[in-house]
């Protein structure tokens, strides 16, 4: 019966195709704007490290200026002093932790055939690899032994292990960071987190840093910094000490904490250390030291900084999709009911209202599968469009990616919308009394 | 009789048809209320990418210089790279510099008119650049009182990183000292926390380094320094057309003179701005194409029933094809038919348009619209209903009288 009704449907299309291309050109349009912007909202949507982002926490202390206090939650600095950092890496209560800053710098290979080369460069401490789930194509990270002694170790990305020894094990190898040689721990393996969880408020988009060395670095050698700094009170930033001491914001801060009972012994540990800060004169503003889980934190930042235009879009995009189903639904209906004699016909020699409903559903499902199609390819023809204004950049090209969820989705959408769409014009169709249509 | 204008026999043949003619009428509003809204967003868009920077924007190119070792000396290099970049006969001038409007990144702080210690003050976040001695020449900014930098007011930034003399600008100047003459503000001091500058000189306007900021965004001022850092940015004004011929040149020659450091990003300005508004352009093409999209997709839907609409009146056109019509009553009982449907439907479309750009404004403080762009819009979907129709119309006035005189 169902084989029955399949075949009939595809004769139903025969009938008038142009008609039928236009209206799943209608729908494939609609559909392929859609999910051009959700294509790319949903690459940025994904569970950053899959099983932890729950304990990962974000740490904010507000150290900011006292003549000047916060309004909203989206006030509070979004990063530490170096101060504060440090007293947190040395004396908080939790298993593992992280302080974060970006520098930047010149590479320099063993081999001096290459040309050295600028890159982007990341302070942190060794439980980093641990917390985040990154994984090693060679070697690991480093220990906590390693960040206390100051020793000189990095850790570098698959595509610049590639640059500079062919892709080879080059555990062991050393190269030059701004002048300084570092020793290789270890090589990442695939790893594009898209956005960069690790530091979201700076350079979130866009591919990983060439090399991650220990944190202590960055103030010992002096390191070229990269990021947001916010300074309140004036300070001389090449003064490196002044600077350290200042109240400058600039790193950030991650912890791992397993358990609620942890999360609120880190909290009560927070605003211990702020209330011997005020004793101490600093920590001017009432105590405030909210920590957020990393999908907390992640919903919190996107609301305020991804660019709106993206939410602008999609928004346009819906419209423009549901203009389309309007007139998809109008061509439906003339489709339909231009066949009147036609179902007339088959009124009158014994077909019941139930069986014409269910043979035109058939009929708007494959219209719809149609229309799914095009949605696929009108989408890709949107997201390599969008690549091409950007003019190819490495990190718009994470971002138009179409996975399986994407193109089933697709599909779904169109089949569902076009089902939806049809339902007034096959009630109207089906509907139509053999009698008139016998006559004349 | 002629029965163009007979508006009343037309509009009880649609309110007959009624289904058929509340989907085109809902269509057509609905595609009034997404294009007036996508065109206004366009415009805005637009705007945003056409302000000024107030830099002299032709003729003018930047590049980075990165220290690669240890080995590199900024003073020495500086003083070396601006002596050859001013002495070639092609280079009007040339100036040092921590960042560029557009260019993405930058400093900024919080400066007063009064002192710490006074509650009077007015305070603002205004962005710092940093230029020296040939800073105004390379920029071609416009000073509009007072002075620009001297030599003596040019300071290396390690050893004194607060020079005493300043200059900002119109914009940061008229919001420090509100009811000051721009001459008289020239000379007042303007304060960071506990140190404090004097302004020598305004300037007409210099646009922050960050392309989205779209309020005060030309609140910024300039510090005379020489940067002894290990990166920083160089800008050079060259003589009219020369700069394309001159950029490799300057190029190879840096990176030659001196090898322990790394020149590049090296690009006009017009291709700052182009990477600064990337973002915004590629915005305005995904509106300008949705718009047209939209209306294509919309025109094939009127089309569509346009045609049915002609199918079912085979009978009633041959007719009135007997009776004595002629082929363009026909074709334009049609026109004037859609245009009655489009009438209707502007008037609903305009709700719809001011309800989505009331959520706009909500949702992404974006302007409202305005009549200029709904007036727009009318005529736009009128103009694609009759096109949409004039086929269908055109086709119908071909029938045959002697239709009328068959049964089936």
């Amino acid at each position: 019966m169902i084989g029955y009704y399949l075949r009939i449907a595809l004769i139903g299309l025969r009938v008038n195709p142009v008609l039928t291309l236009v209206i799943a050109l209608a729908i494939g349009v609609g559909i392929g704007a859609c999910m051009t912007m959700v294509t790319i909202v949903h690459a940025t949507s994904q569970d950053p490290v899959p099983g932890k982002s729950s304990r990962l926490f974000y740490v904010q202390m507000d150290a900011g200026d006292p003549s000047n206090p916060p309004t909203t939650e989206a006030d509070l600095p979004k990063q530490l002093t170096y101060m504060d950092a440090m007293a947190l890496i040395r004396e908080a209560p939790a298993a593992l932790q992280t302080a974060t800053a970006g520098t930047s710098g010149v590479l320099e290979a063993p081999d001096p055939e290459i040309r050295p080369l600028p890159v982007n460069g990341r302070g942190v401490h060794g439980d980093f690899f641990t917390m985040f789930n990154v994984p090693f194509q060679f070697g690991g990270g480093w220990t906590s032994e390693a960040d206390k002694s100051g020793e000189l170790v990095a850790v570098i990305s698959k595509k610049q292990n590639q640059l500079f020894f062919g892709g080879a094990n080059s555990v062991g190898e050393s190269l030059r960071y701004d002048g300084h040689v570092f020793r290789i721990a270890g090589v990442i393996g695939d790893w594009s987190p898209t956005p960069k969880f690790y530091s979201l408020i700076t350079y979130a988009l866009g591919p990983i840093e060439e090399i991650f060395h220990p944190f202590g670095a960055i103030a010992n050698l002096e390191l070229r910094r990269r990021g947001n700094t916010n300074c309140w009170t004036p300070v001389d930033v090449s003064n490196i000490d002044a600077f350290l001491n200042s109240e400058c914001t600039w790193v950030q801060v991650w912890a791992q904490l397993d358990t609620a009972e942890e999360q609120s012994n880190y909290s009560r540990f927070l605003d211990d250390y702020a209330l011997t800060q005020q004793q101490m004169g600093r920590f001017g503003r009432p105590i405030n030291n909210p920590i957020h889980n990393l999908t907390d934190w992640i919903a919190f930042v996107e609301m305020e900084f991804y660019n709106e235009g993206v939410y602008l879009i999609l928004t346009i995009a819906v419209l423009f999709l549901i203009v389309c189903l309007l007139n998809s639904t109008g061509l439906l209906l003339s489709k339909f009911l231009s066949r009147s004699s036609e179902i007339g016909l088959r009124r009158a020699l014994g077909a019941s209202r139930p069986q014409l409903f269910t043979q035109f559903l058939v009929e708007s499902a494959w219209i719809g599968v149609v229309g799914g199609l095009l949605g696929l390819f009108f989408s890709w023809l949107g997201l390599r469009g969008i690549l091409f204004l950007f003019s190819n950049e490495e990190a718009i090209q994470l971002l138009v990616q179409m996975d399986e969820q994407i193109v089933a989705m697709t599909i779904g959408l169109a089949i569902s919308c076009t089902l939806l769409t049809a339902l007034y014009p096959i009630w109207r169709a089906s509907g139509i009394s053999p009698a008139r249509q016998i006559t004349s | 009789m002629k029965s163009f204008f007979a508006i009343g026999p037309i509009l009880r043949a649609l309110a007959r048809h009624k289904t058929r003619t509340v989907f085109v009428v809902i269509q057509m509003a609905f595609t009034l209320g997404v294009v007036v809204n996508c065109f206004t967003l366009l415009t805005n868009r637009v705007e945003v990418m056409q302000r000024p920077t107030g830099l002299e924007e032709n003729d003018l190119f930047s590049f980075r210089v990165t220290a690669i070792n240890s080995a590199f000396n900024p003073k020495t290099a500086v003083l070396e790279d601006l002596d050859y970049l001013r002495s070639n006969p092609g280079v009007v001038a040339a100036t040092q510099t921590n960042t560029m409007p557009l260019s993405g990144s930058g400093w900024s702080m919080t400066v007063s008119s009064a002192g710490h210690d006074s509650d009077e003050g007015i305070n603002i976040n205004a962005t710092k650049y940093m230029m020296d001695v040939q800073g105004t020449d390379t920029t071609g900014i416009k000073i509009v009182a007072g002075r620009s930098f001297t030599r003596e007011d040019v300071y290396w930034s390690s050893e004194n990183p607060n020079p005493p003399n300043i200059l900002i600008s119109s914009a940061l100047a008229n919001i420090l000292f509100p009811d000051v003459e721009t001459d008289d503000i020239v000379g007042k001091p303007i304060f960071h926390s506990d140190t404090s500058q004097t302004i020598v000189g305004i300037y007409e306007r210099l646009q922050v380094p960050w392309p989205s900021v779209t309020q005060n965004e030309y609140v910024s001022m300039i510090v005379p320094q020489q940067l002894d850092w290990t990166s920083y940015l160089y800008l050079v004004r060259t003589l009219p057309g020369l700069s394309e011929k001159l950029m490799p040149e300057i190029e190879d020659a840096l990176y030659r003179m001196n090898s322990s450091r790394l020149v590049r990003d090296m690009r006009t300005f017009s291709e700052t701005r182009d990477m600064g508004y990337l973002v915004d352009n590629t915005i305005t093409v995904m509106l300008a194409v949705t718009m047209s999209m939209l209306l294509v997709v919309t025109s094939f839907g009127v089309a569509g029933l346009a045609t049915f609409s002609v199918r079912q009146r085979y009978k009633q056109i041959g007719i009135r094809r007997a009776l004595g019509a002629e082929r363009s009553d026909i074709a334009f009982y049609f026109l004037v038919e859609i245009s009655l449907i489009t009438a209707i439907a502007m008037s609903i479309g305009t709700l719809i348009a001011f309800g989505i750009s009331v959520l706009l404004v909500q949702a992404f403080e974006f302007p409202l619209l305005n009549v200029f762009h709904l007036a727009l819009g009318w005529l736009g979907v009128w103009l694609i209903g009759l096109l949409a129709t004039w086929g269908p119309a055109h086709k119908a006035s071909r029938i045959d009288p002697a239709i009328a005189t068959r049964t089936l």
